[in-house]
């Protein structure tokens, strides 16, 4: 519970009072405090620098080094002060947590220092606040990738690797060509041919000598075999090393998938349709419109370039904002060229013969670049096409550096929010787990207690320490209070818990619920849902519970106090009768034992005695709803209920609460 | 109106408390520097009372029984808490007799103060209470519960069967209440 909340649980225990009148059964007892001391101020000596705090501000979190007893193991007698040899700065932020409620963590700090201290301490990172969460997570993950980074360069450094197979050592070769002189060699030369192949492409083209005839031959033609034979020498070069690589991809699925294989196949495919295709006549005009993908192998220098894939990837991930700077443009030209169409209708012999003609004008004056080759003639042409060149000094001209300075705004900024919201999913996953412990725990001392009174009843004492478990006064108060709201109302809380099984009969003012028809309810319901979702996940288990409540109650909750998502529909609970039942734990088919298993260690040993024992089975639940997820077909649940009502045993004693 | 975010609130000085209270100089310390590290502005609001008492009661909703709980506690009806109230109010529960423990819960129930307790009154404080259970309960929850429960407690409670419940009848009704009487006594020592 927050520190916060406990400081105010006195009150509404106090406030408590106010449901006496109108509870028609006896309260429960409150919890008794054993040693009550007074407030009193310790000592806390963090390396020669002393702090002092009241000893119930760092009870509050009893499950950490300086809230548990765990700090008596610092105690001095002689200075009568609790001494820790750590920083003292951090030492200040923790303590502050327990003042304060909120871990905040200091920019100065070193992660992994500071790290270290909550881990002596016991304190989850989790807790930090709001305020200082996400730049804890950006150093730690920053620290981590530094780690992983220097483990690679010490890994690289080293000779000695453990064993790698053939494969592996040359996709490591290719992937970092400064492993070995012999992957040195092989990327300065598919370096080179990259460039012989791009030259040779561009080359090809121009024009060299003439022939008799007056005809200027590009050199292409006029060396076409010299030409040919270089094309066909990078291409076996590139087909080589691509099939090298997919030999050595760890996983071919996904190299295929890559860019860069994908531009790979660009490059040299033509080659071989080209080959393919030479015989045709027909289509050797399409054949040498392919040719114009060999430029893509200059693509394939951004293997050799770290800066080219940066660029590439800053493009994709600015996508979205060059994306609306394209379309805006669009529609600005398209507004201009309509505009500039219908002003230069009426003129004779206009080159804006149709809006589409237009646009190349609305571009061209745009883009400041004014070929001069489409000139308006009527004034309101003129007019308009002033206004049209100093809009587009505007559309263009600014935007550009606004988004180049964005980009890199915007794109830490994006991969921020993108990881809040991941992290806020998950840390209200955590908050939600917590305040599912919090009423199982509850319910788990509740059951404690009255396995309490049972067993004074039965006598068996020396199995009372296995039962009590080290719930804090406050916990421990907290749920005296949910109890007396529990017999006030004469409702109790249903939360689920394959042990939770202390079935109570109730008296006077609420009905019994015949197990079997309770059980059938909730076997139909989750019948009914489990075609639909059928993945065993937590999910599904919401749902399933969801519809079991609000099919009875037809509301659903709609309070961020409610923890009702993560309840989920289990046991049953009476009040003020305990069944205590006699387990044959071997009889039980497998499913069961295996939720026996989460049993409190405690209650095992007491199977083994022959009298009464406090084994505690669930009743006979659906094993859709187990809460590990363990997945069960649906078909099999009625029979597996009904083998479970079968081998409970009889052995049934009713005990009376005090 | 009270600004809470501008003014800070001052309690009364600790001698009066003292006088005004049944608690020990430790003890009254004790509680305002709970209260002061909760609210520094000294003063509490009825939307910071209803999210710090539902804290307690995370399966329900406690709102609408913390607004009955907040204007029983809030003796001068200015719209929020200041210690004085707050320790006045936990003085009477904790250290009260058992005169003044009924003569607050009366208080609590009879929501406009009147000095009757209509039905109406005693079923909306039961339904709030129902309300903090929740919904995922066991025996459900029904819709005729709280009414049933209203109707249980004012066969007990009015004698003469006028409809209205007063101090009286409940003070005498209680008192001959052993489970009553007994329960309210379970809280002497927490403070």
């Amino acid at each position: 519970m927050a520190a916060g909340v406990a400081a105010w649980l006195p009150f509404a225990r106090a406030a408590a009072i106010g449901w006496m009148p109108v509870a028609n059964c006896p309260m429960p007892l409150a919890p008794t405090e054993k040693n009550k001391r007074q407030d009193e101020l310790i000592i806390l000596n963090v390396s020669g620098r002393r702090f002092q705090t009241w000893r119930t501000t760092l009870e509050r979190y009893p499950d950490t080094l300086l809230g548990s007893t765990e700090k008596e193991f610092f105690f001095n007698e002689d200075t009568k002060e609790y001494f820790f040899d750590r920083d003292p700065e951090v030492f200040r932020c923790i303590l502050n947590f327990y003042r304060t409620g909120k871990l905040h963590y200091p920019r100065y700090e070193c992660i992994s220092a500071y790290d270290e201290e909550l881990a002596f301490y016991g304190i989850l990172p989790e807790i930090i606040g709001d305020c200082c969460y996400e730049e804890y997570k950006d150093r730690k993950r920053e620290n981590a990738e530094r780690l992983m980074d220097d483990n690679d360069s010490e890994n690289n450094q080293e000779g000695s690797m453990p064993s790698l197979s053939f494969r592996q050592t040359m996709w490591r070769a290719f992937e970092n060509p400064h492993t070995s002189t012999l992957a040195l060699v092989f990327y300065y030369v598919t370096g080179f041919f990259i460039a012989v192949s791009v030259i040779t492409n561009v080359v090809e083209t121009v024009p060299c000598g003439t022939v008799p005839g007056n005809k200027e031959l590009p050199c292409g033609e006029r060396y076409a075999v010299a030409f040919f034979c270089l094309d066909t020498a990078c291409v076996m070069i590139f087909t080589v090393e691509y099939l090298l690589r997919l030999f050595a991809a760890p996983s071919r699925y996904r190299f295929i998938r890559s860019v860069m294989s994908i531009i790979d196949v660009v490059a040299i495919m033509p080659y071989y349709i080209g080959l393919v295709m030479t015989n045709n006549e027909d289509v050797s005009g399409a054949f040498v419109t392919l040719r114009v993908f060999r430029v893509f192998r200059i693509f394939k220098f951004s293997r050799h370039s770290q800066g080219l894939r940066i660029l590439g990837y800053t493009l994709k991930s600015c996508a979205s904002e060059l994306g609306f700077l394209l379309f805006s443009l669009t529609m600005a030209i398209i507004i201009f060229a309509t505009v500039m169409f219908y002003a230069e209708k009426g003129s004779s012999a206009s080159k804006f013969t149709s809006i589409p003609a237009s646009f190349w004008y609305t571009i061209v004056t745009m883009t400041t670049l004014g070929y001069g080759d489409m000139v308006p003639k009527t004034i309101a042409g003129k007019i308009f096409g002033s206004i049209c060149s100093l809009s587009g000094v505007l559309v263009i001209a600014l935007p550009v550096p606004v988004i180049v300075s964005n980009f890199s705004r915007i794109y830490h900024q994006n991969q921020r929010a993108d990881k809040r919201r991941a992290q806020k999913k998950a840390r209200l996953a955590r908050i939600r787990v917590a305040k599912t412990g919090s009423s199982n725990a509850y319910l788990h001392s509740k059951r404690n207690g009255l396995l309490n009174e049972a067993l004074e009843l039965t006598g068996s004492t020396e199995d009372e320490q296995h039962m009590t478990k080290g719930t804090s006064l406050i916990e421990s108060q907290h749920h005296h209070l949910l109890h007396c709201l529990e017999k006030t109302t004469g409702l109790s809380y249903l939360v689920d818990d394959p042990l939770l099984s202390v079935r109570t009969s109730t008296i006077k003012n609420h009905e019994f619920i015949d197990e079997q028809l309770f059980e059938q309810n909730c076997m139909e319901s989750s019948m009914q849902n489990y075609p639909s979702s059928r993945s065993p996940s937590l999910s599904s288990h919401h749902g399933l519970t969801t519809s079991c409540c609000s099919r009875r109650t037809k509301k659903t909750t709609h309070l961020p106090n409610s923890s009702v998502p993560a309840t989920r529909l289990r046991s049953m609970q009476e009040l003020s009768t305990i069944h205590i039942q006699c387990s044959e734990q071997p009889s039980l088919t497998t499913s069961r034992s295996s939720l026996n298993m989460k049993s409190d260690d405690g209650l095992r040993p007491n199977c083994k005695t022959a009298q009464i024992t406090t084994a505690i089975i669930s009743i006979p639940t659906p094993p859709a709803l187990t809460p590990e997820g363990e997945s069960r077909p649906p078909p099999s649940s009625p029979s597996h209920s009904t083998n479970i009502s079968t081998t409970t045993t009889s052995n049934i004693v009713k005990v009376s609460a005090l | 109106e009270v600004e809470l975010s501008t003014v800070r609130h001052q309690p009364e000085e600790l001698e009066q408390l003292l006088a005004q209270t049944k608690f020990t100089k430790t003890e009254l310390q004790s509680l305002y520097r709970g209260f002061k590290n909760e609210c520094p502005s000294g003063l509490v609001d009825e939307d910071t009372f209803k999210l710090i008492y539902s804290q307690f009661f995370p399966q329900g909703d406690a709102s609408t029984y913390a607004h009955f709980l907040f204007d029983a506690f809030d003796a001068d009806r200015n719209g929020a808490l200041c210690f004085q109230d707050f320790v006045v109010g936990l003085s009477v529960l904790l250290r009260g007799t058992v005169h003044q423990k009924l003569k607050w819960a009366f208080n609590l129930y009879d929501i406009n103060k009147d000095g009757y307790i209509t039905k109406e009154e005693m079923l909306e404080i039961m339904k709030s209470i129902y309300d903090m259970m929740g919904r995922c309960t066991h025996p459900t929850l029904r819709d005729s519960a709280p009414a049933e429960h209203v109707e249980l407690f004012f066969q007990k409670m009015d004698r003469n069967g006028d409809g209205v419940v007063t101090f009286e009848e409940f003070l005498e009704t209680c008192q001959k209440d052993d489970d009553i009487m007994s329960s309210m006594q379970i809280f002497e020592n927490v403070i």
